[in-house]
């Protein structure tokens, strides 16, 4: 034994031992030598169809996907598993098979993203029969929706998150709710008022609610008791909504993740309050990040009146996402009274140095107190709203944002580019 | 992290490789290992903790990765860079990484097996059988007939 105690530096002396003492192993299949255990772990990581293509490697691969599959418990049916070119008989076929093979007592996730709208009867049973978690169905690729959901799911009681995109919801007539239910993301989902209330009220634990293009919106039947555990709210799009969104966020006493569009924006003056001035502005005492979602130029006045209306005094987080085209702006007066004790990070996604964003920068950087930060992302090269900046207009820009007076002494101003596709 | 001649106040753990060599490993870097972990309390902290499954070269590789995990702690950008670091690994030396990844196992360290896992999982996903089997050189013992019957009995996952 040799009694040696090494530093950090003798790290790279040892690579150098190493990689010598292995050279004559580089031709060797040393991945295929890891115990089942390890590959089955790394074949649950990667997508249904690309674990089921390792089967053709070799024979130590062959069935190893198998023992992988049947004691899954993410039913993952989506991505590249819907091929253009496959037939609508062979998806059903191809779930069908893992359906049946699947021996596990109970799942966490049944996930369906088709571009076909096969009957998913059975297949919803399974997952409810399995106790399952988590249930996310998407259509928005077929071209079809999802007439009817099947009855079974709406006795589900171990649901805890429910993902619909591109279907019609209709609650049954006898429906006890979901009683574990915390997260509710509706995409494109037609559903009646009614359904969507009764939804809310009986659905005690629900935590996130997200309603993105959804046909109709909850109204007057909610009272703020039903929506006391409600920690995140997205509301985007959708028709018949903006009338009411004041109203039903005013409800949300305890909400701190609220994002929401800029035609929710026109709504926010809420039907009662207005003849008792005493109440405004309304207090979202909870909400730590505000998202603002394609907001143009001309509706910086709706922003100001949101600002003007409602209070949101333990603000940390902004996140603005600027539309590319820009409309006339209205010329609404800046809140005056407005001022940010928490705000500390603040993001502006689409930021191409316009006058009237450069406004909304001053603003904040006025407003917030205690800003840490204030990141602009410049779109992307390629996508709408880009603007090349040559190194001269884009040290001017710069030079404006660090003379720009600031409330916060430490505040940094960070122009970076968006690195999302 | 490895041992330092000005070593802080933290308390130190010494460690055995299968092939003899000793390390000095602070604490809280080696009680990421629930195998160590155990091993302490079952009292045997005031001697050398032999591992007779791990050499000493793998063994820096884990402390070296152990302490990279640590710091890319809510840090996004280090996150992205220390999960592209597994592709080139599997590339350049899978023994090395076979062989990391059997001590990780062993040695129980649930954040690297997260991580070593998540590395052959990227490496897979998105590329041919062909070129896995050439990457691995993983031998194909499949008859050509053999070979057809997979292909034909789960198509879909082929195109």
């Amino acid at each position: 034994m040799r009694k040696k105690k090494r530093t950090g530096r003798s790290i790279v002396q040892d690579k150098n031992h190493k990689n010598m003492t292995h050279m004559k192993n580089q031709d060797e299949d040393h991945i295929s030598k890891l115990p089942d255990a390890i590959l089955d772990h790394i074949l649950s990581l990667i997508p249904l169809k690309c674990a089921v293509s390792t089967s053709i490697l070799s024979k130590r691969w062959k069935e190893l996907w198998k023992t992988m599959w049947a004691d899954t418990t993410t039913l993952d049916f989506c991505g590249k598993f819907a091929t253009s070119d496959q037939s609508y008989h062979d998806t059903c076929d191809i779930i069908n098979r893992f359906v049946h093979s699947h021996r596990r007592s109970t799942i966490d996730t049944f996930r369906l993203h088709l571009d076909c709208v096969p009957d998913i009867q059975e297949w919803v049973e399974f997952a409810v029969e399995k106790r399952v978690k988590e249930i996310d169905l998407d259509f928005t690729k077929s071209m079809y929706r999802l007439r009817k959901l099947p009855p079974r799911l709406f006795s589900c009681d171990s649901l805890t998150i429910l993902k619909l995109s591109d279907c019609n919801l209709k609650l049954p007539l006898v429906f006890r709710g979901f009683s574990s239910l915390r997260v509710v993301h509706l995409t494109r989902v037609e559903i009646i008022q009614s359904s969507l209330e009764r939804m809310l009220v009986y659905c005690p634990m629900l935590e996130d609610l997200a309603l993105k293009s959804c046909s109709d919106f909850p109204m007057s039947e909610i009272s703020a008791a039903d929506l006391k555990n409600i920690k995140s709210c997205l509301l985007i799009g959708g028709c018949n909504w903006s009338a009411n969104v004041g109203s039903f966020l005013s409800k949300l006493a305890h909400v701190q993740i609220l994002t929401i569009c800029q035609m929710m924006m026109h709504g926010f003056k809420v039907p009662g309050y207005e003849n008792a001035p005493g109440n405004f502005p309304i207090t979202l005492p909870d909400v730590i990040e505000l998202q603002l979602e394609v907001l143009n130029i001309h509706s910086l006045s709706d922003f100001y009146d949101l600002l003007t209306n409602w209070n949101f005094p333990c603000l940390e987080r902004l996140m603005v996402k600027w539309s590319p085209n820009s409309c006339l702006w209205s010329g609404r007066v800046q809140p005056s009274g407005c001022v940010f004790h928490c705000l500390k990070m603040i993001e502006m996604n689409g930021f191409y140095g316009d006058d009237k964003q450069m406004q909304m920068v001053t603003f904040f950087l006025e407003k917030a107190v205690k800003l840490d930060t204030i990141v602009l992302v410049t779109p992307k090269e390629g996508t709408e709203g880009y603007v090349r900046y040559d190194e001269a207009s884009f040290g001017f820009l710069h030079e404006q944002l660090l003379l720009l007076p600031k409330a916060s002494r430490n505040a940094r101003v960070v122009i970076q580019e968006d690195e999302r596709r | 992290m490895a041992s330092t001649s000005n070593s802080t106040s933290s308390k130190i753990i010494t460690l055995r490789s299968s092939d003899g060599e000793v390390f000095e490993v602070e604490e809280s870097v080696a009680l990421e290992s629930n195998l160590i972990r155990r091993m302490m309390e079952d009292d045997c902290a005031n001697n050398i903790i032999p591992l007779p499954n791990v050499t000493a070269p793998i063994f820096y590789l884990v402390i070296e990765h152990c302490k990279k995990h640590a710091e890319m702690k809510d840090n996004k950008e280090k996150k992205k860079e220390l999960r592209s670091q597994g592709e080139e690994l599997l590339k350049s030396d899978p023994h090395t990484y076979s062989n990391l990844m059997e001590a990780v196992n062993y040695l129980d360290i649930k954040s690297l097996m997260d991580l070593t896992a998540q590395w052959l999982a990227d490496f897979l996903k998105g590329k041919s059988p062909r070129l896995i089997r050439e990457l691995l050189k993983i031998k194909n013992d499949f008859t050509p007939e053999e070979e057809a019957e997979i292909l034909e009995r789960n198509r879909w996952a082929f195109d």
